[in-house]
């Protein structure tokens, strides 16, 4: 999790190098030929309709991939941005559904995010209390949240909270949400993110609280108030993406709407190696990677996804480890 | 009055027993772990893994002692693979973890296409709950009896609590922590085989965050193996009920969510509760650096 021996262009080149083998590898071993590689190729870069899916699904990882970033860097795993996404999820379809009809396309964007942002932070919060005041660790506490907040999701569905479909004044934003809002939401936030890193006290601190926390509390850095604001951001960044997925192009709610773009979160924070061009470059990767796999009519591209990003993240923390001899502290 | 009658019937107490030998083993393996000082979140994929090995066991022999057998050497060999990569490579432990849920959710998925969708050989005949339940039960009690009793277990207990200090003594940390969780490994196949013949069919949500909730018991009882063993037993009538119940018909989905919640929110309640309890003094030094 700290920052390792190897330098982070080399992890990038190594991560996005074996997420590409390793992709093509499963295609192969699904039983498609190279040739349907042209497939691929027309599903996300070769057309307009292509480059927009990749952009939407890159969009949603690199907003995940951030929202991870933010905790790693402050030394928290948040493992949680599914179930961030879930509840952002349902925030923001409960709230998009109940606005005024006459609302602009806009307006509704906006509100939808910023529901959407407030209860994946308030799902955030909960393992940063825990961790920081009854020292849990994140890693098992956020995915204990992510269960909650599939069930959650589940039974705000049934009981009817949440609209099952989109409202009808909300179709005229699709084409523009799924095309230009997402990526620029995505990119606002990396620029934002970064800039708030290297410009303000806050973000500097959140850095160094990632280094070492007993030398930072020795020089009267508060601690625990900037583990809770890393984990509150990095929670209301997760679910960002939802926001304007739910206000725009998917419309209808579903639990999950970018399936696994949580744990793709992981995956992009890793290979992107803390940096601002990482961590686009990582997204982008990913995002045609799923898209391409959509395309090629693979048997099971959810699956592929996983074990592809598994197989990254394993490349990615085998590159990037400690010295050997190292030990790992207990919980 | 009916509903009783179900929750009160042998149906019920076999389920209780399906549902806990995977809470339990993955508790023990977690308990070998933590006693040696690896978090260790992957324990959701070694259940997931030893199942599919036992499926695909069951299915190419016909035997399901053979798919158990399957089942556990797979789970040995994961947790070897994670062992090697963590302690030889240095690589982070929980990364590490999380990719191998990722790894064996994956192949679970794929599996399930090339096998057919549901392949349903369980609970085979001739294979009873209650000898994996038995299993369980030794694994429990050999566990405490090596971790308190022998001199491995207490080289275990040094290089948990204290690395440096046991390396200083000439203990060999990496070699006990690795051994430790091959053994957890083994276990957790245990419970894996478990899962498999217990759930009928191989779906990647089959596990649904047992290991996860283990490692939280695990915590909690501080890595006793007994302690974790009883709280999975809880955790297992949880499951059989909403098993049972969910049998009988009328569950609403709002009513199953509401199941679904119940032990991920009881655990992270626990969590509170025992830290309340167990670390006041610790966690007020805690407070003070942070208000500073």
């Amino acid at each position: 999790m700290m920052p390792g021996r190897a330098s982070p262009r080399f992890v990038a080149a190594v991560g996005l190098s074996v997420a590409w083998i390793a992709f093509d590898a499963l295609a192969i071993a699904h039983g498609q030929s190279l040739a349907s590689l042209g497939l691929f190729f027309r599903g996300t870069w070769g057309t307009g309709e292509g480059i927009g899916a990749v952009l939407r699904a890159a969009s949603a990882l690199l907003l995940a991939g951030v929202a991870v970033h933010v905790a790693l860097r402050a030394g928290l795993f948040n493992a949680g941005a599914d179930g961030q996404i879930a509840v952002g999820c349902a925030a923001a379809s409960a709230v998009a559904s109940r606005l005024p009809p006459a609302w602009s396309g806009g307006a509704v964007l906006a509100t939808a995010s910023i529901a959407a942002a407030a209860a994946g932070a308030a799902w955030a919060a909960v393992p940063a209390v825990l961790r920081v005041r009854y020292r849990a660790h994140e890693a098992i506490t956020t995915i204990l949240m992510n269960r909650v907040a599939a069930a959650v999701a589940m039974a705000a569905l049934a009981r009817g909270v949440v609209a099952p479909a989109a409202s009808a004044h909300l179709a005229p934003l699709h084409a523009a949400a799924a095309g230009v809002a997402l990526p620029l939401v995505a990119i606002g936030a990396v620029l934002a993110v970064a800039s708030v890193e290297r410009w303000t006290r806050i973000g500097r601190e959140m850095g160094l609280v990632g280094m070492g926390r007993e030398a930072c509390a020795a020089e009267r850095i508060p601690v625990g108030a900037r583990l809770l604001q890393a984990m509150l951001a990095s929670g209301a960044i997760a679910a960002l993406s939802s926001g304007v997925i739910v206000a725009g192009a998917a419309g209808p709610f579903a639990p999950g709407v970018e399936p696994g773009a949580g744990f793709g979160g992981i995956a992009v924070a890793l290979v992107g190696g803390g940096r601002a061009v990482g961590l686009v470059l990582a997204a982008l990767l990913f995002g045609t990677l799923a898209r391409g796999g959509v395309a090629m009519g693979a048997v099971v591209p959810g699956a592929m996804m996983d074990v592809l990003q598994a197989v990254v993240i394993v490349a990615v923390a085998f590159v990037d480890a400690r010295p050997r001899g190292a030990l790992a502290e207990p919980a | 009055m009916n509903a009783l009658l179900a929750v009160l019937s042998f149906t019920m107490l076999a389920q209780v027993v399906w549902s806990t030998v995977p809470y339990a083993c993955a508790a023990i393996g977690g308990a070998w772990s933590q006693r040696s000082g690896v978090l260790h979140v992957g324990l959701d994929g070694l259940l997931l893994g030893a199942a599919l090995a036992a499926f695909v066991g069951v299915r190419a022999t016909g035997s399901p002692w053979a798919g158990a057998v399957a089942g556990v050497v797979a789970a040995s060999a994961l947790a070897a693979a994670h062992a090697a990569l963590i302690l030889r490579r240095g690589a982070d432990p929980i990364v590490i973890g999380v990719a191998l849920n990722l790894v064996a959710g994956g192949a679970v998925h794929v599996a399930a296409r090339w096998l057919g969708g549901a392949t349903t050989a369980a609970p085979p005949a001739g294979f009873h709950a209650a000898w994996l339940a038995g299993g369980a039960a030794a694994c429990a009690a050999a566990t405490a009896a090596i971790v308190h009793h022998t001199r491995f277990g207490l080289r275990l207990r040094a290089a948990g609590d204290d690395p440096a200090a046991a390396a200083t003594v000439g203990i060999a940390v990496t070699s006990v922590r690795a051994a430790a969780l091959v053994i957890a490994g083994a276990i957790c196949g245990i419970g894996g085989v478990a899962l498999a013949y217990g759930h009928g069919r191989l779906d990647p949500g089959m596990s649904g965050g047992r290991g996860l909730i283990a490692l939280a018991v695990v915590i909690l009882s501080a890595g006793r193996p007994w302690r974790a063993a009883a709280a999975c037993l809880f955790f297992g009538v949880l499951d059989a009920l909403h098993v049972v119940l969910a049998a009988r018909g009328g569950s609403s989905g709002a009513a199953a969510a509401a199941a679904a919640m119940l032990p991920p929110l009881i655990a992270l309640i626990a969590f509170v509760l025992i830290a309340r309890r167990a670390g006041a003094e610790r966690r007020a030094v805690e407070l003070g650096q942070a208000a500073r």
